[in-house]
């Protein structure tokens, strides 16, 4: 049995929209919905975790975490910071908590974020301002979806597959999405992999259905030490390997544009949990684009390099299958939640395993991994949950 | 060989900013050469320009003159431009190349069909003078 470093204890989800709500009350509400959903209270908390502005949401916001924990009336505790390492600030925010716990720097902590993706026609030269380099990537005028299509294509052009691999893994996901209460794609009902492929092109192996949708979300967990697990009033999940790999900062830099530090991070997170990539009954994988979950089933070890897709097409990742992919839609299918999004990964897993899927609830859910990245896949953070 | 200028690609609003690190690279584009950094303590060439060498960290640094032959390592075409006020018309192919004395760089492929910009194509580069300076890009060898 893999030894629990700590264990989720609540959460609370920001149903993904638009929502026209204030940053910091989202925070807010989400904070005080997660320790009401793990029976605590303010005075339990020992520790706070924020993730800090991504997308310019103001400079009046620049001390997000101290903010936080005046208005919440936190006021002894051992541990408070705001991090930033993009879609991954989430489970390193969960990284971050767990060491604290496992040092005895905290028993409790609060993690948070809530946010917004702007819709791209507002924002787009701002975003890629904040995406790639801005004096050797940016006047060249990629999109995002141009800088993850090279590292995507580069992948494609490595295994020998087409662009049609990624619908596979959209169609999937929408299978998922439509069964899911909150899912903002669920309204478009079932795809098919003509429908992904015939959608209006974007850029590189890219069309409008390869690409998440932009939203606001986000939500909050609480970690508290294992040897509070029997106390709470939900099934224990606990943190039992974690894992980071970082390989490079903008993308002209990328070593191989093939590969990602997913496969330091996984192999280090699977070590440390004492399980092979095989045992994992589910997966939740930030998929900013629909190349991702098939790359990183593979840079993870779940798959063997260019047999993604094979677990797609034998019905694995759907629902009913052997291994569950992104259940809840995915960035792709749920929402995008910009600053928040890597959060839904942890939140939609922590869901299933306590048996409280919003949408399709998965049968054997015991062992998981949530893989989230920053940035164009430049860090890459993994977290293997069990539940017991 | 003659050097090839392109105009009319970038955007007005949106160049690279100068500064005493990277003034050499974009001052000899806007001369028709591609100039990258050459770290005098252990050789390496490296783009793009920092102040200090990737490798060793030697800041004894100096600019060396690439033939500009490159190939493509992958390309990935834009249909929806990532800015509304973008005004070179789209598809364009972005592109990671392969400079033929080492270094990669991301750019453009000029001058001909976007679909026929493919992994291994052999390209050569071209500048585009912006005011004071100038911008790598490339075409068809």
């Amino acid at each position: 049995m893999p030894e629990p470093l700590a264990t989720l204890a609540g959460f609370s989800e920001v149903t993904p929209g638009r929502l026209d709500r204030p940053f910091l009350d989202l925070h807010l509400e989400s904070a005080v919905a997660a320790l009401r959903d793990a029976g605590m209270e303010a005075s339990d908390v020992d520790g706070l975790i924020c993730v800090g502005s991504m997308m310019g949401e103001s400079i009046e916001h620049t001390f997000l975490s101290e903010e936080i924990q005046d208005s919440l009336g936190l006021h002894n505790l051992g541990l408070q910071l705001g991090v930033q390492l993009g879609g991954g600030s989430h489970l390193a925010m969960l990284g971050v908590a767990t060491r604290a716990i496992q040092s005895g720097q905290c028993s409790a902590v609060l993690c948070v974020s809530a946010g917004v993706f702007p819709p791209i026609r507002d924002v787009g030269r701002r975003l890629m301002t904040m995406t790639c380099h801005p004096d050797y990537e940016l006047p060249y005028a990629p999109s995002i979806p141009t800088l993850y299509g090279l590292i995507a294509q580069s992948w494609l052009d490595q295994v020998g597959q087409g662009r049609e691999v990624f619908a596979e893994a959209v169609v999937a996901q929408q299978e998922w999405a439509v069964a899911h209460p909150t899912s903002i794609g669920a309204g478009a009902g079932s795809f098919t992999v003509e429908q992904v492929l015939d959608a209006r092109h974007i850029a590189g192996p890219f069309g409008y259905l390869d690409c998440s949708i932009p939203c606001e979300g986000g939500g909050a967990f609480v970690l508290v030490s294992p040897d509070r697990a029997a106390g709470l009033p939900h099934r224990s999940v606990h943190v039992v390997g974690m894992g980071e790999g970082h390989t490079h900062g903008f993308l002209t830099s990328m070593p191989d544009l093939s590969r990602t530090g997913a496969v330091r991070s996984g192999a280090t997170a699977f070590a440390q949990a004492g399980v092979s990539p095989a045992d994992i009954q589910l997966a939740q994988l930030y998929d900013a684009f629909s190349s991702n979950p098939l790359m990183l089933l593979e840079e993870l070890g779940l798959a063997e390099r260019g047999k993604a897709v094979e677990l797609y097409r034998e019905g694995a990742t759907r629902p009913g299958g052997r291994l569950p992919v992104n259940t809840n839609g995915g960035l792709l299918r749920f929402g995008h939640s910009g600053t928040a999004s890597g959060i839904c990964g942890v939140l939609e897993a922590y869901q299933q395993m306590t048996g409280r899927a919003a949408g399709i609830q998965v049968e054997q859910a015991d062992l998981a991994v949530v893989h989230a990245y920053g940035s164009m896949l430049c860090s890459h953070v993994t977290v293997v949950l069990e539940g017991s | 060989m003659t050097v090839t200028y392109l105009e009319g690609l970038a955007d007005p609003e949106v160049l690279p900013r100068i500064d005493e690190v990277n003034r050499g690279h974009f001052e000899a584009a806007a001369q028709g050469r591609l100039a990258v950094r050459e770290c005098t303590a252990c050789g390496l060439l490296f783009h793009y320009p920092r102040p200090f060498c990737p490798r060793c960290h030697s800041a004894e640094l100096k600019w060396t003159d690439l033939s500009g032959d490159a190939t493509v390592l992958v390309a990935a075409v834009v249909s929806r431009p990532p800015w509304n006020e973008l005004p070179r018309a789209a598809p364009y192919p972005v592109v990671v190349v392969r400079l033929a004395e080492g270094p990669q760089m991301l750019s453009t492929v000029e001058g001909c069909d976007p679909a026929a910009v493919v992994p291994g194509m052999a390209v050569r580069a071209a500048f585009e003078r912006v005011g004071d300076i100038g911008m790598v890009r490339f075409i068809p060898a």
